[in-house]
């Protein structure tokens, strides 16, 4: 099966003046199968959007990249040559529907704007936008075409945002929260839609949420982000149910589940460090139960069945 | 359609209050207005005689049904100090305030709107700077003060341009101006008298720089911030995603969005501009409204103020109006609800 | 207060409002010469230009123009003080009545202050001036006639706002009184608008003043008022340019440096458009 998309070792300061004054990535590793979901998940700030706002190529001018991205046949990509696919070959559905809208033009305006961007033919246009809203699920295709974004709830805005990326056939599909703004049920239809359009079509999807158990539905592997890394990655089922992170345990652990009805939600001690300061070692180590001297120096990945942990005391 | 009578009726009850008070203002004050009627040597009979043949004798909410009904018939009654019909006045007048204010507002729209898209385009650079100093120098400056000092330096030590007037003086003799609209450069143009249109145009550019000051500075930081702050928003950032160029991305998307709180400053603006006009034209012998609006104050002419305020209360409704409709026609947000 | 030297530009505005006030407190102490700054004439120094005597000229009757200057500061801060002093308080005490009383009292309030805000503001000051009489008290009296609606407003559109919030349906349950807390909650959320506020129309006013009195109806002579002074120079601008060009100069760098402190002020408080 082929890669669709690759990161090796994806570092991102931003500087002032040569400064660095903040280095949220330190060092992302990834790695999407065509047709396959991979999920990103970890808290506010940990880096998930950002690590999709550098694959885009729509760094601001204060960062600076290293590592490599690599996209399908082309191989190493850089920013400039990112902004000719991007919006065609990777496109990104984004966490806010409502102001991912621009307010004053009309859903179709928008659209159209996007597929006259990618030079479709101008008399097929109008068929392709009825097509694509019909395969989210939006029959009424002509209202919702007329409509401005405000006049449409934010389940249908998320539809017409997917409806928006599918139009271009992309390989990758980025989807940045898509449901944390949504109603639960709304948030589940949306889910299921897109798996099911992930079939269909097959595209590969890099999904990021803060929100474990709505990545868990749709990702065939999930990685575990913290301070700018991925601390564990592996095949989704086997990461819900064996993690081997201490972070991750404690992620997992803070869900409420029926299961754990009797049970006290654990939450980690501690917060998220501050990426102003330069991390040395293992970052969670300050909030980690079995944190060791080791700790103080950057672990090693180990692999264990098919997952691959970051941590010193891993295995044990 | 709704909204716009809701608008329409507040705008008349605000006409109705404002011609009220200015009344009420004209006949409560200390000096009693017959006075200015007859002069300082009559008697007190006199006095008294004239009070009853103008009305004054009648309570105030008489006087004021009986002014409305007059104003609404057309009579604004006379002024005191030309002795004409202050509405005839105003009529004569108000084409030279009119092209002024044109020239003018075109001026700090095109300009702040231009300079303020640049500022926001080079945010933190150079230019940016050059450009805030000049904006916040302009709604800083008194128009009474530029209007002297460009009088001085361009048309006493340089030369360039006219210090006074609207036309030469000649240009009655020479090339006349035949009167279609009543708007002298627009009717130069239109009747092929291009001779004229220069010397108009000559004698416009200093008052219609002087007046545009203030809107300048205003207009030009509204589109700066508001452009910076739309190209902050999410669906920019969007748009960038998909691949839309950053030549669409401003110009299509960003510079309409920013637009509607443009329009409403110009608006706000335009307003400054007409009791800008009062000290421009002034300055500039420009034979317009605001010069007659000026000596009326000084002379204390009741018929010509009240006729005045009536004119700039409704001009400004006027103005507010049609700000109101562009800016729900750009920004669909507006009207529905 | 470290805000105020944030940059060059703010800096030079903060040092030139200082350097006003300080003219305007110390002015006979620091004018080169304090009898003619206070009025008095020399009819034999006439029309002097800038020079080593005089820095900036005398004026038509004599009268050393930088000392006019520096004595013109006083009634100019004055009048921006007491005019934005009362508006400001009239304006607040009748939002805040027209908050807490709600219903027709309310709503009076509400439709005189737009009925005045519906006019170009210059004008109506213009007007009520010239039925008051042309002077410097009457000018504050119109000018405070223009200017207190917009306070009114703010204070009224925030009790509103206030009023309807939980915290204080929570506080009135607690058994503490809605006065109060509406009072110490509106005072607390108005305080940023109104001090930017305030300071932007400290400059507005002066210009505004200064407007009043060019055209003849606010300082009456032979006080030292800068509009007054540009007026008494406005046929002599071509040969004695100094008059005019120096008392001007002088409100507009008054009217910019609050206006840029007011800027530098608002940016202080409300750093949500975030500079990068």
């Amino acid at each position: 099966m082929s890669t669709v998309l690759k990161l090796t070792d994806l570092e991102v300061d931003f500087q002032i003046n040569g400064t660095v004054v903040n280095s949220p990535l330190r060092g992302m590793n990834l790695e999407i199968k065509a047709g396959k979901t991979l999920g990103i998940v970890g808290e506010t700030g940990c880096g998930k959007t950002l690590t999709a706002t550098a694959i885009m190529g729509l760094l601001p001018s204060s960062a600076v990249q290293r590592g490599r991205i690599e996209f399908a046949d082309r191989g190493e990509i850089t920013s400039k040559e990112m902004a000719e696919i991007r919006g065609s070959q990777i496109t990104m559905i984004f966490q806010n529907p409502a102001s991912a809208f621009n307010p004053i033009f009309t859903v179709g305006e928008q659209l159209k704007m996007v597929a006259q961007r990618r030079n479709i033919a101008r008399n097929q246009i109008d068929a392709l936008l009825v097509s694509r809203l019909a395969s989210v699920g939006l029959k009424e295709s002509k209202r919702v075409l007329d409509s401005y974004p405000h006049q449409l709830s934010g389940g249908m805005l998320q539809r017409c945002m997917i409806a928006m990326a599918l139009i271009s056939t992309p390989k990758l599909l980025i989807a940045d929260e898509p449901t944390t703004a949504l109603d639960a049920t709304i948030g589940d239809q949306v889910l299921t839609l897109m798996s099911t359009l992930q079939k269909r079509e097959g595209f590969a999807m890099l999904f990021i949420s803060h929100d474990v158990s709505a990545v868990a539905k749709v990702a065939d592997a999930i990685a575990v982000v913290y301070a700018g890394r991925i601390v564990e990655s592996g095949p989704t089922d086997q990461v819900m149910n064996w993690p081997q992170h201490p972070y991750t345990r404690g992620l997992l652990g803070a869900i409420p589940s029926a299961d754990k009805a009797r049970g006290t939600l654990v939450a980690i001690p501690g917060n998220v460090p501050s990426l102003l300061t330069s991390v040395v070692g293992c970052a969670f180590a300050e909030r980690c139960s079995l944190r060791s001297d080791k700790c103080s120096q950057e672990p090693p990945i180990v692999q264990i069945n098919s997952q691959s942990v970051a941590c010193w005391e891993v295995g044990k | 359609m709704k909204i716009l009578w809701n608008r329409l009726s507040s705008a008349l009850l605000v006409l109705f209050a404002a011609s009220f008070v200015t009344f009420t203002l004209a006949r409560v004050i200390p000096s009693d207005p017959s006075l200015a009627y007859i002069g300082p040597k009559a008697t007190a009979a006199d006095a008294a005689q004239l009070r009853i043949t103008l009305g004054l004798d009648q309570p105030i909410p008489v006087q004021y049904i009986k002014y409305l009904g007059e104003t609404l018939h057309g009579n604004w009654g006379y002024s005191l100090s030309t002795k004409q019909p202050v509405l005839q006045e105003i009529i004569d007048r108000l084409p030279a305030t009119l092209e002024l204010v044109f020239f003018a507002m075109s001026f700090a729209l095109i300009c702040g709107v231009a300079m303020g898209v640049y500022a926001a385009k080079y945010r933190g650079r150079i230019q940016d700077s050059i450009i805030r100093i000049l904006a916040i120098a302009g709604v800083s400056m008194p128009a009474f003060w530029l209007g002297l000092l460009l009088q001085m330096l361009f048309a006493g030590r340089l030369t360039w341009f006219p210090a006074t007037g609207q036309f030469d003086i000649d240009l009655k003799y020479d090339n006349p101006i035949t009167k279609i609209t009543g708007f002298p450069i627009f009717d130069s143009i239109v009747t092929g008298n291009f001779a004229a249109t220069v010397n108009g145009l000559h004698h416009m550019v200093l008052p219609a720089l002087t007046l545009s000051a203030y809107s300048f500075g205003l207009i030009s930081r509204m589109a700066r911030a508001n452009l910076l702050e739309v190209m902050s928003q999410d669906y920019i950032k969007v748009a960038r995603a998909y691949g839309l160029s950053e030549r669409i991305v401003f110009f299509k998307l960003a510079l309409r969005n920013a637009l509607p709180p443009i329009v409403t400053i110009t608006g706000l603006s335009t307003a400054y501009l007409i009791t800008g006009t009062f000290f421009v034209e002034q300055v500039y012998n420009w034979p317009g409204i605001g010069s007659f609006a000026v000596n009326s104050l000084i002379s204390i002419d009741y018929p010509a103020i009240m006729g005045i305020t009536l004119l700039a209360a409704i001009g400004y409704l006027v103005i507010n109006f049609i700000v109101d409709l562009i800016h729900a026609k750009l920004d669909p947000r507006v009207w529905m609800r | 207060m470290s805000f105020l030297f944030k940059d060059k530009l703010t800096g030079t505005a903060t040092v030139m409002m200082l350097i006003f006030i300080v003219a305007a407190i110390f002015g006979p102490w620091i004018s080169p010469n304090a009898k003619e700054g206070a009025g008095a004439t020399n009819v034999d120094n006439s029309y002097i230009g800038p020079g080593w005597q005089h820095l900036l000229g005398t004026d038509e009757l004599g009268r050393d123009l930088l000392s006019r200057i520096i004595y013109g500061a006083r009634p100019a801060l004055l009048i921006a003080l007491a005019v934005v002093g009362f508006a400001a308080i009239i304006g607040t005490l009748l939002g805040l009545i027209a908050g807490y009383a709600g219903g027709w009292i309310d709503n009076l309030i509400m439709r005189v202050s737009e009925l005045f805000l519906s006019f170009p503001p210059l004008l109506l000051s213009l007007v009520a001036v010239t039925f008051l009489g042309p002077g410097l008290i009457n000018a504050l009296i119109a000018l405070i006639i223009s200017w207190w609606p917009w306070y009114a407003r703010l204070i009224r559109v925030e009790a509103s706002i206030i009023k309807s919030k939980p915290y204080v349906e929570i506080s009135a349950a607690m058994g503490v009184p809605d006065r109060i807390i509406i009072l110490r909650h509106i005072l607390r959320n108005v305080t940023t608008p109104l001090i930017v506020q305030i300071a932007a129309d400290l400059g507005t006013v002066i210009l505004a003043a200064g407007s009043l009195a060019f055209i003849g109806l606010g300082a009456q002579p032979p006080s030292a008022d800068w509009g007054l002074m540009v007026a008494q120079g406005r046929n002599l601008i071509f040969d004695q340019w100094w008059i005019s060009t120096f008392s001007g100069l002088a409100i507009f760098l008054a009217v910019l440096s609050f206006n840029i402190i007011g800027d530098a002020l608002r940016d202080h408080f409300d750093p949500r458009i975030a500079r990068q």
